[in-house]
């Protein structure tokens, strides 16, 4: 499989083979991708292993059920996707800083990992508050001309340029551009 | 300690792996997530420099991956659903929501540097500081749901919901290849011009050592 050890695709055929796998997952499996869904899902098994009573009473729990899910099987099977690729193309390599954060902000393990904490929290709770992710609701929303999707794509590049002048020294360029 | 494992076992529904096919079946959901995987390994998107680097306007791998992933995903499947293979399934339309949400996500989105689905990819990657992302989400989905949930501002801003509408619903024309072409038109121009802005911005930089490696 000559395609699988290469280090990375022309992005052109990357889009293409990424609209082939939308399409199998409409025809498959009667749906479009989605993946912030299996977080939610998750929080809501937790929830239910460890408070029972609790979660009971929690009105977003029964649109949610803490059942195992479809979308934690995507999750599950990018994971393994992702290991398999890079270790066929030997790109594996465990990191706990990515290099342009060291660059930019320093080389302290543990502001990365406090700020990867605050992004991941505002990045589920805006996930719940608009129906879906950048692959369910803009990807899934866009390829079939829903209005909601558009607006997330804007308003997602809208709010993440100003995040990033706002947060980061913008000066800094990406070291080793490939 | 018992109570817990019982638990666990009863959110496991075995009617779930019965079928390949379906929509809730997980054989087919990993199927589908081990493809998606090597895609987004392969265009280079699971990585932290990428995501940053295309928000500090440096590198537009994401733009050239998805324009292409939006105008053939739109057209394939219109197509196969003109012939009846494939029904759409359109996600809602609540405007302030999604304003609000998408503001929110992308502000977490710049900080953390992964979505969703590129979070696992980066952590099957080799990539640790995709753990607390995603311990951040599934909190983040939590404290929506104890806190936010169902409360009047949540009210307030689920307002205007437009249901599940298409462009073509919207706009009373029932032909959607209208709509198809001119976004597929606009998508290519878009492309090929953020192709050659992204090869110019490359080449010229690295003329002039700006991307050197410091490792």
């Amino acid at each position: 499989m000559f395609f699988l050890e290469k280090r990375r695709w022309w992005p052109v055929w990357a889009g293409i083979a990424f609209a082939l796998v939308e399409l199998l997952s409409f025809y498959l499996c009667e749906r479009p991708l989605g993946a912030s869904r299996g977080y939610a899902t998750m929080g809501s098994i937790l929830e239910y292993v460890f408070f029972p009573e609790h979660a009971e009473t929690v009105a977003y729990w029964t649109i949610y059920e803490p059942y195992v899910e479809w979308t934690m099987a995507v999750l599950l099977g990018i994971l393994c996707g992702s290991f398999f690729s890079s270790i066929l193309s030997g790109e594996f390599k465990i990191r706990a800083i990515p290099r342009l954060w060291r660059v930019c902000q320093g080389p302290s393990i543990v502001s990365r990992w406090f700020w990867a904490l605050i992004g991941g929290v505002l990045i589920g709770f805006g996930a719940r508050l608009s129906l879906g992710c950048t692959l369910g609701a803009l990807i899934g929303g866009v390829v079939q001309l829903a209005p909601g999707g558009f607006v997330f794509m804007m308003l997602l590049w809208m709010g993440a340029v100003s995040t990033t002048i706002l947060f980061y020294r913008t000066k800094t360029f990406i070291p080793g551009r490939e | 300690m018992e109570e817990i494992f019982l638990r666990i076992q009863e959110t496991f529904d075995p009617y779930t792996i019965e079928t390949l096919t379906g929509p809730f079946s997980l054989y087919g959901g990993f199927i589908v997530g081990t493809l998606l995987g090597i895609v987004l390994q392969k265009g280079r998107l699971c990585k932290y420099d990428v995501i940053s680097g295309l928000f500090r306007m440096q590198d537009f791998t994401f733009f050239r991956v998805g324009t292409p992933l939006l105008i053939t995903a739109m057209v394939l499947i219109y197509l196969f659903r003109d012939f009846g293979l494939v029904s759409l399934y359109v996600p809602k339309t609540v405007l302030p929501a999604q304003i609000i949400g998408g503001i929110m996500f992308g502000a977490g989105l710049a900080i953390a540097g992964y979505c969703p689905a590129i979070a696992m990819g980066a952590l099957g990657e080799g990539a640790l500081d995709a753990i607390p992302t995603i311990i951040g989400m599934i909190g983040g989905s939590i404290l929506y749901a104890e806190f936010f949930h169902g409360t009047w501002k949540d009210d307030i801003i689920q307002y205007i919901d437009l249901g599940r509408v298409t462009f073509p619903d919207l706009f009373l024309i029932f032909n959607h290849w209208f709509f198809i072409f001119a976004f597929a038109f606009m998508c290519t121009m878009f492309l090929i011009g953020i192709s050659m802005y992204d090869s110019f911005l490359n080449y010229s930089l690295k003329f002039l050592g700006v991307f050197r490696k410091k490792d």
